[in-house]
C-alpha cells in the first residue's frame, strides 16, 4: 500500500523536529519539483519500519550487532543507517579496512534493494536528498582508535560539514574490543547527543554465551543499552536481542529476509505468520 | 616485422600521475635496446624521455598525447602506448586501450591505488583488457608493496597475486625473488643492465614459499592440470606460468610484479611477464559489427590473409600530412593496396605505410593482422573503419566523454585569426574531448574541454605550433538546461501578411527524460499532420534545444511526443511547421519547470592526515559534497564531489592549506541542478547577454 505523506506532516510526526526540518529543507529547498516540493511518496511500512528501527536505541546510546563473519552485520548496520538518512538524521559510517567506495556500494545496492521492496517511488530523488547527510570514513583497522575518530567528528562539526545524530561502526573483531575504551563511545554519545551502533565479528563460542555477551567480550555490563545478536533461526535471520530486549522497537521480533538479508516490515512478517 | 602473430604482443602503460609510465617506458626501450642511452622525465639532462617528444611534454614532465613505438625483448616483438597520466587527457588512454591486446598497469609502492589507477582499471574494464600490475619506486622511503597488492583487492576487486617478493625496501631495495623460478635476481651494473641471479637469501626463504604456494592456489582454481601437479607436489614452472598466463587472460587474476624503474631495477623481469602473462593478437577475440545485418556481431580473425578490418584510433597532423593510426585486426594493410571507409564509402588507396617509434617512423610495406602502424594521406574522422572493398563491417566506437568547461579565445589580429582555424581545425580532428565553436550571437570561438589542463595546453600548443596568440576570457562551466515536469502544447502558427501564407498547428506535450539528451515521439494518427512534415517538426523543436529559453544553455533530458496537429491544403509548409514546433516549445518551456544543472566533478584529494581538516574545509567552501575520507597510515585520501564552477584556482588553494603536501585529481562524475541562488544570478546573467546581443 503506498501513503502519501505530506512533508509537514512526515516530519511532525517524528521526534527531535528542528532537524527533520532541515531534512524536510532540503528536499523541498532544492527542488522544484511540484510532486517533491509538497510531499513524499512513502510506503507506509517502510515509514513505520524507520521510526521502529529509530526506537531501538535510545539517544544518546550505543548499540551493538553481533554475528558470525557472512552473518548479515554490514547489510544491517547500513540498513539502520539508512533507516536514520530517511528519517532525516546525518549518518558518519566507520568503516575498517574497506575502500570509501566498497561503502558506497552497499548504500546503493541495500537502498535500491529497500525502494524495489516498499515500492518507494521517485527512489533517485530520495536518495540524491538522502546522500549529502552521510558521511564515510574508513581507517586500516590496526591504525583505528576512538580516540582518532572522535577527533575527526570534531574537525567535521568545527568545519560544519556534519553534524552526526547517528555513528555507525563496521566493524570489530570480538577480540579487539577490550582494548577500545569503549566507554569513550559512550562517552562521545552523550556529550554529542548521538547514537552509536557498532558491529562485532564474534566467534562461536561468544555467540554460544550471548545470554552474556558482555562479559563474552570483556565489557562491562551497563555500557551497551542494546545487543543485538544476528542468528538464522529457520528460513529467517532473527535479531535477537540479548541486551536492551525492551526497547521499543522490539515490541516484535525484527527479522531479516536470508535472500536480500532486509529487515523485513511488520506487515510482512505477520504474512509469513498467518 | 614478426612472421608469427604468436610473439608479438600489442600493450598499454597506464597509471596514475606520475606513477612512473613514461619512465618504465624509457627503461623497456633501453633495455630492448631500441634507445642506447636513457633519459630523465623532466628533461633535467636537456633531453627528456624519449615517448615525451613533444616539447611542452619534455618541459612540463607530464605525458599529453599517448606515444607508440616498438621493441624485441627475446624472441618476442612488443608494441607499445605509453598513455597520459592526468584525467584530462583521458580520452588518450581510451583509444589506446580500444586498440591493445593488453596493458601494464603501473602503481607507486607509496601511493598505491589512487584515483587515476581506478579511472583506467575502471576503462581496462570496458574493453575487457588483460592486464599485470607492476608497483614501481620500491626504492622510495614509505614503500610498501604489500599495502598495493591488498589495495589491489580491495580497492579494485582483482584477484592479485604477487610474483615477486623485494629483497630489501625503501633504499634498502636491492632486487627481488622471482616466486615462479625461486630465484633472487639483482639488476646490476650502472645502468642496471646486469641480471645477477642468486638463490634466495636464507631470511627470504619462507616467505618466498609461501609466496609460491599463493601462486600455485590462485592460478589452480583456474587449471586442472596445476591442481593435480599441486596435488602431487610437484609444479613445473611451464605448468605454473601457463596457468597464471590462462588466467590473467580471462581477467580473473592481477600478477603483480616489483621494481623500481627509476632505479633500474625489476623492468627485465616484468619484460618477461609481458611476453609469458599478456595475450598475442590471436588470443584476443575482436568483434565487429555487420552494417547489412542489423549491426549483427561479426568475429574477426587474427589471419594476415583475411579480407581488411582495421581501426583509425588516432590522428596527428603532421609535417607530412594527416598521420593515421591505425590497428590492423584482421588481413593486410598493405601500401598501394585499396579499401574502403566502412562510414563515409569512400574508396582510399594506401599510400605510405610507417611504423612509429615516439616521433620518428620507419617506412613499411604492409602492416599485417594483430599489428599497429600508421597511414599518410587518408582522409578520415577518428574512430573510423577501415575495410576491403564490398565488405559492410565496422567496429564499434570508443567512449568518448563530454567536455565540461570552456573558454572563449580570441586571436590578437587577423594573421592570427587564420591560424587560429587551422590550428582549431586540426586540434578537433586530433582529439575529439576538444571542441571549438563559434558563439553566432556574441562571435566569439569557445574552445572546449576536458578541463583547466587540457584547455590550457591547448592554448600553448597554439602559439607554440600555429605563432597564434589568442586572448582568453574566464573559463566557462558547461552548465545545461533540463525540464522537471510534463506539459502539454497546443499551438497555431498562422500568418498571412500578403503572399503565401503560413499555417501549422501541433499538439503533444514535453517531458523530463532520464537517459539522453532529446527524444522525438511521433504519435500522430490518422494524418492530422502529414508525414512529411513530421521531420519538420522534429528540427523545429532540435532547433530550440541549442540554448534554453532559461538562461541561454542547451537543453538536455527532454523527450518530446506531439500526437496531434493540423495543417491547411494550401498554406502548410516544413518552414510552418518548423516555426510552430519552436513557437509551441518556447510556449510552453517555462510552464515545464526548467532548472539549470551543473557539471560535478569528482574530486580525490591525497593529503598528509594532519591536513585533512584544512582540505575538508577547502572542499566544503567549494559546495563539496565530502563523500568519505580514507585513512591509511600517514595519508588520507578525501573523495568529494565538487561543482566544477567552484573548482578554479583550486590548486593554488590546495597548495596553500597544506604548503604544497597534498594533491588532488578531478573527473567528470555527473550534472546536478544548480542550488536556487546561483540559478538566479545564471538566468540574470543570461539575460544580460541577450541585451548585449540585442
Amino acid at each position: 500500500m503506498l501513503f502519501v505523506v505530506p512533508i509537514a506532516e512526515k516530519t511532525a510526526s517524528l521526534p527531535s523536529s528542528s532537524l527533520r526540518m532541515e531534512f524536510s529543507d532540503k528536499l523541498s529547498g532544492e527542488r522544484r519539483d511540484p510532486m517533491t516540493e509538497q510531499q513524499l511518496v512513502f510506503d507506509h511500512s517502510l515509514q513505520l519500519l524507520v521510526q521502529r528501527t529509530g526506537r531501538i536505541l535510545p539517544e544518546p546510546g550505543v548499540g551493538a550487532v553481533l554475528a558470525r563473519a557472512g552473518g548479515g552485520k554490514t547489510s544491517f548496520l547500513v540498513q539502520l543507517a539508512l533507516h536514520g538518512l530517511l528519517r532525516g538524521e546525518k549518518v558518519v559510517h566507520v568503516s575498517l579496512d574497506q575502500p570509501v567506495r566498497k561503502v558506497t556500494l552497499w548504500y546503493e545496492e541495500v537502498f535500491h534493494a529497500l525502494a524495489d521492496q516498499f515500492h518507494l517511488e521517485r527512489a533517485n530523488s530520495v536518495w540524491k536528498a538522502i546522500v549529502p547527510n552521510r558521511f564515510i570514513m574508513t581507517f586500516h583497522s590496526q591504525q583505528f582508535s576512538l580516540s582518532r575518530l572522535e577527533e575527526r567528528i570534531c574537525e567535521l562539526q568545527e568545519q560544519n560539514i556534519l553534524h552526526p545524530h547517528l555513528v555507525v561502526i563496521d566493524a570489530f573483531c570480538s577480540g579487539e574490543l577490550s582494548g577500545l575504551s569503549l566507554d569513550n563511545l559512550k562517552r562521545m554519545a552523550r556529550e554529542g547527543r548521538m547514537s552509536a551502533w557498532f558491529g562485532v565479528r564474534a566467534d562461536h563460542g561468544t555467540l554460544e554465551h550471548s545470554c552474556s555477551v558482555p562479559e563474552a567480550l570483556g565489557l562491562p555490563s551497563g555500557l551497551l543499552d542494546v545487543v543485538l545478536v544476528l542468528e538464522t533461526v529457520g528460513l529467517e535471520v532473527v535479531a535477537r536481542p540479548v541486551v536492551g530486549a525492551e526497547a521499543r522497537g522490539f515490541a516484535e521480533p525484527l527479522t531479516l529476509d536470508t535472500s536480500t538479508l532486509l529487515i523485513k516490515d511488520r506487515a510482512d512478517s505477520a504474512g509469513k505468520r498467518d | 616485422m614478426h612472421k608469427d602473430p604468436k610473439k608479438v604482443r600489442n600493450i598499454g602503460i597506464s597509471a596514475h600521475i606520475d606513477a612512473g609510465k613514461t619512465t618504465l617506458t624509457e627503461r623497456i626501450l633501453f633495455y630492448t635496446e631500441r634507445i642506447h642511452s636513457m633519459h630523465d622525465v623532466k628533461g633535467r639532462d636537456g633531453v627528456g624521455a624519449t615517448m615525451d617528444f613533444m616539447e611542452l611534454e619534455r618541459e612540463r614532465g607530464i605525458t599529453i598525447a599517448s606515444a607508440a613505438t616498438y621493441c624485441t625483448w627475446k624472441d618476442c616483438e612488443i608494441n607499445i602506448i605509453d598513455t597520459p597520466g592526468h584525467v584530462d587527457f583521458t580520452i588518450e588512454v581510451e583509444r589506446s586501450l580500444r586498440v591493445l591486446d593488453g596493458a601494464i598497469l603501473v602503481l607507486c609502492a607509496v601511493g598505491g591505488v589512487q584515483s587515476q589507477s581506478i579511472t583506467v582499471d575502471r576503462q581496462m574494464a570496458r574493453y575487457r583488457v588483460p592486464f599485470i600490475a607492476f608497483v614501481n619506486k620500491c626504492d622510495r622511503s614509505g614503500a610498501d608493496p604489500f599495502r598495493v597488492v591488498r589495495q589491489l583487492r580491495t580497492k579494485l576487486g582483482h584477484n592479485a597475486v604477487p610474483m615477486h617478493i623485494p629483497i630489501g625496501l625503501e633504499g634498502g631495495f636491492e632486487g627481488v625473488v622471482d616466486l615462479v623460478r625461486m630465484k633472487a635476481v639483482y639488476c646490476e651494473g650502472p645502468q642496471g643492465q646486469v641480471m645477477r641471479e642468486e638463490p634466495i637469501p636464507a631470511a627470504l626463504l619462507e616467505e618466498a614459499r609461501k609466496g609460491r604456494e599463493a601462486i600455485i592456489d590462485a592460478a589452480s582454481m583456474f587449471s586442472d592440470p596445476l591442481m593435480e601437479a599441486a596435488l602431487e607436489g610437484e609444479v613445473p614452472d611451464a605448468l605454473l606460468i601457463q596457468a597464471v598466463r590462462d588466467a590473467t587472460l580471462a581477467r580473473k587474476m592481477t600478477p603483480v610484479f616489483l621494481g623500481s624503474a627509476y632505479r633500474n631495477k625489476g623492468v627485465q623481469l616484468l619484460l618477461d611477464a609481458v611476453r609469458d602473462f599478456l595475450p598475442d593478437p590471436t588470443q584476443v577475440q575482436n568483434m565487429a559489427v555487420d552494417m547489412e545485418k542489423e549491426e549483427e556481431s561479426v568475429p574477426l580473425s587474427a589471419s594476415a590473409d583475411a579480407p581488411l578490418v582495421a581501426l583509425a584510433f588516432k590522428l596527428e597532423d603532421g609535417r607530412y600530412g594527416q598521420l593515421t593510426y591505425v590497428r590492423v585486426y584482421q588481413g593486410t594493410l598493405a601500401k598501394g593496396g585499396n579499401m574502403v571507409n566502412a562510414r563515409t564509402g569512400n574508396k582510399l588507396r594506401v599510400g605510405r605505410v610507417v611504423r612509429m617509434h615516439a616521433d620518428q617512423m620507419e617506412e613499411i610495406e604492409a602492416i599485417p593482422a594483430g599489428y599497429i602502424g600508421a597511414l599518410f594521406g587518408v582522409e578520415c574522422a577518428s574512430g573510423d573503419t577501415f575495410v576491403a572493398p564490398g565488405m559492410r563491417l565496422s567496429m564499434t566506437s570508443m567512449h568518448v566523454p563530454e567536455p565540461v568547461i570552456s573558454l572563449a579565445v580570441s586571436p590578437a589580429d587577423q594573421k592570427a585569426q587564420i591560424n587560429l582555424s587551422k590550428a582549431l581545425s586540426r586540434f578537433t580532428k586530433e582529439d575529439p574531448t576538444f571542441r571549438a565553436r563559434v558563439d553566432h550571437e556574441t562571435g566569439e570561438t569557445i574552445i572546449s574541454g576536458m578541463g583547466e589542463l587540457h584547455l590550457d595546453v591547448y592554448v600553448e600548443r597554439m602559439r607554440r605550433e600555429y605563432q597564434v596568440h589568442v586572448v582568453t576570457g574566464q573559463p566557462q562551466v558547461a552548465y545545461r538546461e533540463t525540464i522537471t515536469s510534463r506539459v502539454s502544447f497546443d499551438y497555431i502558427h498562422k500568418k498571412q501578411t500578403g503572399g503565401a501564407g503560413q499555417y501549422a498547428r501541433v499538439g503533444g506535450y514535453l517531458e523530463p527524460l532520464d537517459e539522453g539528451d532529446f527524444v522525438f515521439d511521433n504519435r500522430v494518427v490518422g494524418g492530422a499532420i502529414p508525414t512529411q512534415f513530421i521531420p519538420a517538426c522534429e528540427k523545429g523543436f532540435r532547433s530550440c534545444l541549442e540554448k534554453g529559453p532559461l538562461a541561454r544553455y542547451p537543453v538536455t533530458g527532454v523527450r518530446v511526443v506531439i500526437n496531434d496537429g493540423q495543417a491547411h491544403s494550401v498554406d502548410s509548409s516544413d518552414m510552418a511547421f518548423q516555426a510552430a514546433a519552436r513557437g509551441a516549445f518556447r510556449h510552453v518551456y517555462s510552464r515545464a519547470v526548467p532548472v539549470i544543472l551543473e557539471p560535478i566533478m569528482k574530486v580525490v584529494v591525497e593529503t598528509p592526515v594532519e591536513y585533512q581538516g584544512p582540505v575538508m574545509a577547502t572542499l566544503n567552501q567549494r559546495r563539496g559534497m565530502i563523500i568519505g575520507t580514507q585513512e591509511e597510515a600517514d595519508m588520507c585520501v578525501v573523495e568529494s564531489e565538487v561543482p566544477l564552477a567552484d573548482m578554479f584556482g583550486y590548486s593554488t588553494v590546495l597548495r596553500s592549506a597544506t604548503q604544497g603536501k597534498a594533491q588532488f585529481t578531478m573527473e567528470f562524475s555527473t550534472y546536478r541542478q544548480v542550488p536556487k541562488s546561483i540559478e538566479e544570478a545564471l538566468i540574470e546573467k543570461g539575460r544580460g547577454t541577450d541585451k548585449k546581443v540585442a
